[in-house]
């Protein structure tokens, strides 16, 4: 029945109607929470006010970021459950060089995506102006080219960290590890043929054990006041929005947006009219890399500060966005807008229940069952649909 | 005799069964079993080297979290100059408990003479620490207390503790911010793990301290995270703005809660107490944004630790006693 409300008949007012409900869905949820803790009038007098409002949006301001690359992810029916600690990861890769010398295989590591970009670059070269060449001997050019420039860029990297490289290469080194850390999860999937649950898993303890071993453990501290600034208030709020808009437009208006719903969609369709399923699928886990690490140093600037602790739990919260935004996790159906509504709705949920006074230890079940009744709503009305 | 004890039983059973069970204390409220034996500062000083070269292992609840970093580097070097090895093990996440307890359980299997071990679970780690005693493995239990209701019906004895006492740590924190506030006011409260035996020691002596002179409107769990204690205490203190201090059982919370504060406009305005004086809390210290922090030493837990284990090992202290380190309360 999914199958159905993913190809809505030739009938185009179903298909609209049918968008237009996909569409209002998760603000209606939304709605609903915010009215119903407005029954309540301590929430009432305080969540209404223009002091508080841009709160839940500083709140919300890391999940949305990466509920953006995990949208991409869900929408090619894959999972990324590594996006937690790939922010831990790439926080503590931002402060180390900033701050101090990041231990070698930071340097490396980010080093990949560059070189990974141009060796690619070569190999489309190599095919458009040397015809007549074995795919062999191209896939060992594009090889002794990456390894390289891994090396010579790792190298540099490490070079100019030497003593605290200053805030540019910071977010240079955290950007590309997190893309790093997408990449290596998209090959594991695509090439590897792991399932995405297991790749990403691994992925999850791998990038979390680097994080405390490139530390011990400590936290990162110090960082320049300049960083500070990204972390609060409009600047933040400002980053959310920015990736989120980047991300819809990326993934309803381009031909890399379209092919990876048609993958989510129907893979065998997608592989058969020629869309190079590998390929989008590994953008997208490095989209979902980059929103990792792009939320890593929102969070590290923040507090001024990378923990090594950071992230704990945040893929589970960036997938309760994607789903409550009314994303199938089966793939081909997702919508960035949506994820931004259903991080809104969990920051909402979250603020409410400290404003109205619940204690903690019931937070957990409402939360949960939000999730849960969201969910069923959402597959009641495709089962009617359909 | 008997008789009468049956008839207390009956009764105690008829009013289990109508819902009126005599008071009974929170779990977590168990007093030690009784109060150990303490061992003093000089004894263990006077433990100056192993008369083997035995292996510990010290377990710590995880590397994550840079409390521990300074108990293994303290036990590291101590172990070293006393001629012992140490191994350290622990699970990268410190939620991961059935993890600690394989690492017992395979420490045990391997066969050490010491195990040193911060429980991440009070009761949970009981019977892989009973099956390293029941090997003749001395066990010696860091900072977080091993349940002593828990130890007593598996039938473990517990070779030694050496930790704080976070209950008195957390009424030193009570103290501060009774002077801090002059006697009364409003304060909120940011706990750590519901159920950790640290967490509810450190609230049980704040709330010990202030009760009575100063009132406790808002509490609530923030699970030792940085991130979790600013989006809360933003809500918090939009929901009771006259709200005056605030204790965060960790520091790490407290550096959550201080952005929340700067962000309300409300620098200065509000007391903030944390606990651990972990290094990134300095500036905020001598800024004045943090009034105090209660530091427990845990470079002194290991470096104890390992006196203590090898004391024991030696025949030079007696099982079963108990030292706590030093707290101290940092207000710059």
């Amino acid at each position: 029945m999914s199958h159905d409300a993913r190809y809505p008949s030739a009938c185009s007012r179903t298909r609209w109607a049918d968008s237009f409900a996909r569409l209002v869905r998760p603000w209606l949820g939304l709605a609903l929470v915010c009215a119903g803790f407005s029954l309540h009038p301590k929430f009432l007098q305080t969540f209404w006010t223009q002091d508080y409002l841009p709160n839940i949006l500083q709140q919300a301001g890391t999940n949305i970021v990466v509920a953006v690359g995990m949208t991409f992810v869900i929408m090619t029916g894959g999972i990324d459950l590594s996006v937690g600690s790939v922010m831990a990861l790439c926080g503590v890769a931002l402060g180390l060089a900033t701050t101090a010398t990041p231990p070698p295989f930071i340097a490396y590591a980010a080093a990949v995506p560059p070189a990974f970009i141009f060796a690619a670059a070569t190999v489309a070269l190599l095919r458009r102006f040397v015809a007549a060449m074995a795919v062999q001997a191209r896939a060992g050019i594009a090889a002794a080219v990456g390894l390289a420039l891994v090396v010579v860029i790792g190298m540099a990297i490490t070079r100019a960290c030497s003593a605290g490289a200053g805030l540019a290469m910071g977010l240079g080194v955290a950007l590309s590890l997190g893309v790093c850390c997408g990449l290596f999860n998209g090959l594991v999937v695509t090439r590897g043929s792991v399932p995405p649950f297991v790749a990403t898993l691994g992925m999850l303890t791998a990038a979390r054990g680097l994080t405390v071993y490139a530390t011990d453990g400590n936290s990162v501290s110090g960082l320049p006041e300049a960083l500070g600034h990204v972390g609060q208030g409009a600047p933040l709020i400002a980053v959310a929005l920015v990736c989120t808009a980047i991300g819809a437009l990326v993934l309803t208006r381009t031909r890399m947006g379209r092919y990876i719903t048609a993958i989510g969609g129907n893979e065998e369709a997608a592989r058969l009219s020629g869309v190079n399923i590998a390929l989008y699928k590994t953008i997208a886990y490095s989209i979902s890399g980059l929103t990792a690490a792009i939320a890593a140093i929102v969070l590290t600037a923040k507090f001024r500060l990378a923990d090594t602790g950071a992230g704990a739990n945040a893929e589970l919260s960036a997938i309760a966005a994607v789903v409550i935004g009314g994303a199938s996790l089966s793939g081909g159906q997702a919508s960035v807008a949506g994820s931004l509504v259903g991080a809104l709705t969990i920051a909402v949920l979250n603020a409410g229940l400290v404003l109205v006074g619940i204690p903690d230890t019931l937070q957990g079940v409402i939360i949960g069952a939000v999730i849960i009744v969201t969910v069923l709503i959402d597959q009641l009305q495709r089962r009617s649909r359909g | 005799m008997v008789r009468r004890f049956a008839i207390v039983s009956a009764t105690l059973a008829a009013m289990a069964m109508l819902g009126c069970t005599p008071e009974k204390k929170p779990v977590a409220d168990a007093p030690v079993a009784a109060p150990a034996e303490k061992v003093t500062t000089a004894e263990l000083e006077a433990v100056k080297k192993a008369i083997k070269p035995y292996k510990l292992a010290l377990v710590v609840k995880t590397r994550n979290n840079p409390f521990f970093d300074p108990m293994i580097k303290a036990a590291e070097s101590q172990a070293k100059a006393l001629g012992a090895t140490l191994e350290v093990q622990a699970p990268p996440q410190e939620s991961d408990k059935e993890l600690q307890f394989s690492i017992v359980e395979n420490l045990t299997a391997k066969g050490v003479d010491a195990i040193l071990i911060a429980p991440a679970d009070s009761k949970g780690i009981v019977p892989a620490l009973k099956r390293a005693a029941d090997k003749g493995i001395t066990v010696i239990n860091l900072d977080n207390r091993v349940d002593a209701g828990a130890a007593a019906s598996a039938g473990l004895a517990l070779a030694g503790y050496v930790g704080a006492d976070n209950e008195e740590g957390g009424r030193l924190a009570g103290q501060a911010m009774l002077g801090y506030l002059g006697g009364y006011g409003k304060v909120a409260i940011l706990e750590g793990i519901r159920g950790a035996d640290n967490a509810e020691a450190r609230k049980r002596g704040f709330e010990s301290a202030v009760s009575g002179s100063l009132e406790i409107v808002a509490r609530d769990t923030a699970e030792w995270d940085t991130q979790k204690a600013y989006a809360k205490f933003q809500s918090m203190l939009a929901a009771h703005p006259e709200v005056k201090g605030l204790f965060c059982a960790n520091d790490k919370m407290a550096l959550g809660a201080m952005k929340a504060i700067e962000e309300t406009g409300r620098r200065g305005e509000i007391v903030v107490v944390g606990y651990d004086n972990i290094p990134e809390i300095r500036p905020y210290l001598s800024a004045g944004d943090l009034k105090a922090t209660i530091e427990q030493h845990p470079d002194l837990m290991g470096r104890y630790g390992v006196l203590m284990a090898v004391g024991v090992l030696d025949g030079v202290i007696p099982r079963g006693r108990e030292f706590l380190v030093p707290l101290e309360i940092i207000t710059k």
